[in-house]
């Protein structure tokens, strides 16, 4: 048997299969798919952090660096003060913050005065004070003296406001090296027509210092600094 | 229309229905009426329940465990926080099996000295191994029923992590988009292979 199809039916069994593929769903691949659901989630948490810095109490402060450590310096101007007035205090500002489970600690290093300096010859001490306006000549350290602090403790916080505290150091003028008293003392022996002769006489004089603040080495204090977790 | 093209139309509408009735329909989920009685369509489904829990679990902080917000929680060397999404699994069907698998749509992004594992708890026992997060795992041969699942992620930040400046850009540890699929699978209980 053979088959002869016109055009119009042509057309027309092709508009039939077409229709019944799209009443069973259109999409070959998906109607033979086996079942498949789908679940999500996601989260994303951020890391606090730690910063701690030095300076002068109205000027910009030094972060410290990788090494954990801050230096706050001086010298020629406070020499010159300590010269002048006889005594200087000096104050220094600290500033902490530690976020999250973790404090912060830290050390204070004075500095090694040469003992040809002026700072050397004054017998420098260092402390912590309450606050910058408390940092005088006429403060004393507290005994013991310890140069450690914690300022923040353990306890979880977000806060980025920093912790401040003060340090001071203080220095009375002492004897410089090259400072003090001269004294001559001289005999005269000789022999008269009396017999021997001898006179003695001595003089002295205050000898004053040759050494300047401008040539004063500079100092440095060292503020050390870990984090730690609580209990530790 | 010729005899012999509604004989050839015929053929072609018999065997549109035929291929149509090999395999089975993914979409159908409504009862169907038919002369002999009524089909009703299985179900696999799986949903999250809740939302997801982050809990801070480090041993050395005395209020832990206790629960966190990811939003503005600051994480920190020494932590351990876990991260944990509770989903149903329903499954009704004859023959009907499936899979479930754990994997990521976007890839986690953890900084240096942070890590992350998981494990998949089936009605709290631990049905998986301990897995590093970004690599999948899976559960197989899951029969009909309700079951409830975890996914539990345990993120521990190392103790000897460098502590992050603060004034640095802000550091992230992302988990990226964890997938969880249920697979319908032709094999395991019921089944010849």
């Amino acid at each position: 048997m053979s088959l002869r199809i016109t055009k119009r039916g042509l057309v027309l069994l092709t508009t039939t299969c077409l229709a019944a593929a799209a009443a069973l769903g259109g999409a070959a691949g998906a109607s033979l798919a086996l079942w498949h659901d789908r679940a999500t989630m996601a989260g994303q948490i951020r890391t606090g952090g730690a910063a701690f810095a030095v300076g002068k109490p109205s000027g910009s402060l030094t972060q410290a660096g990788s090494d954990h450590r801050a230096t706050f310096t001086f010298g020629p101007a406070e020499a010159a003060t300590l010269l002048s007035a006889g005594a200087v205090a000096v104050p220094i500002r600290v500033d902490s913050v530690s976020q999250g489970n973790r404090g912060l600690r830290y050390t204070v290093t004075p500095p090694t005065y040469p003992t040809n300096s002026i700072f050397g010859s004054s017998a420098p001490t260092l402390f912590k004070v309450g606050s910058a306006a408390a940092c005088t000549t006429a403060a004393v350290p507290p005994a013991p003296n310890p140069l450690t602090s914690t300022p923040v403790s353990a306890a979880y916080s977000t806060s980025t406001t920093p912790t401040t505290e003060y340090w001071c150091v203080v220095a009375r003028l002492g004897t410089l090296p090259d400072e003090g008293t001269y004294t001559n003392h001289a005999t005269v022996t000789g022999q008269s027509e009396f017999g021997p002769a001898q006179d003695n006489t001595q003089w002295s004089a205050k000898v004053t210092t040759a050494m300047t603040a401008a040539a004063e080495p500079t100092h440095t204090v060292t503020f050390t600094y870990s984090t730690f977790r609580p209990g530790a | 229309m010729t005899a012999r093209f509604k004989v050839l139309l015929a053929v072609a509408t018999v065997l549109v229905a035929t291929l149509a009735g090999i395999g089975t329909n993914a979409a159908w989920r409504k009862p169907a009426s038919a002369p002999l009685g009524t089909v009703t369509a299985g179900t696999l489904d799986i949903t999250a329940v809740g939302p997801t829990r982050w809990t801070e679990t480090s041993p050395d902080v005395s209020a832990a465990p206790h629960d966190i917000d990811p939003a503005s929680f600051l994480a920190t060397a020494g932590d351990r926080l876990q991260v944990s999404q509770d989903f149903t699994t329903a499954l009704e069907g004859e023959n009907l099996r499936a899979r479930l698998r754990v994997s990521w749509g976007g890839a986690a992004s953890l900084p240096a000295g942070v890590s992350a594992t998981y494990v998949v708890n089936r009605a709290g026992s631990q049905v998986t191994g301990t897995t590093p997060l970004g690599a999948a795992a899976e559960v197989g041969d899951l029969g009909p029923g309700t079951q409830t699942w975890t996914v539990l992620i345990t993120v521990s930040f190392a103790s000897n992590r460098a502590d992050r400046d603060l004034s640095a850009p802000v550091e992230l540890s992302s988990l990226g988009e964890v997938l969880v699929d249920l697979d319908q699978v032709r094999q395991g209980t019921g089944f010849g292979s």
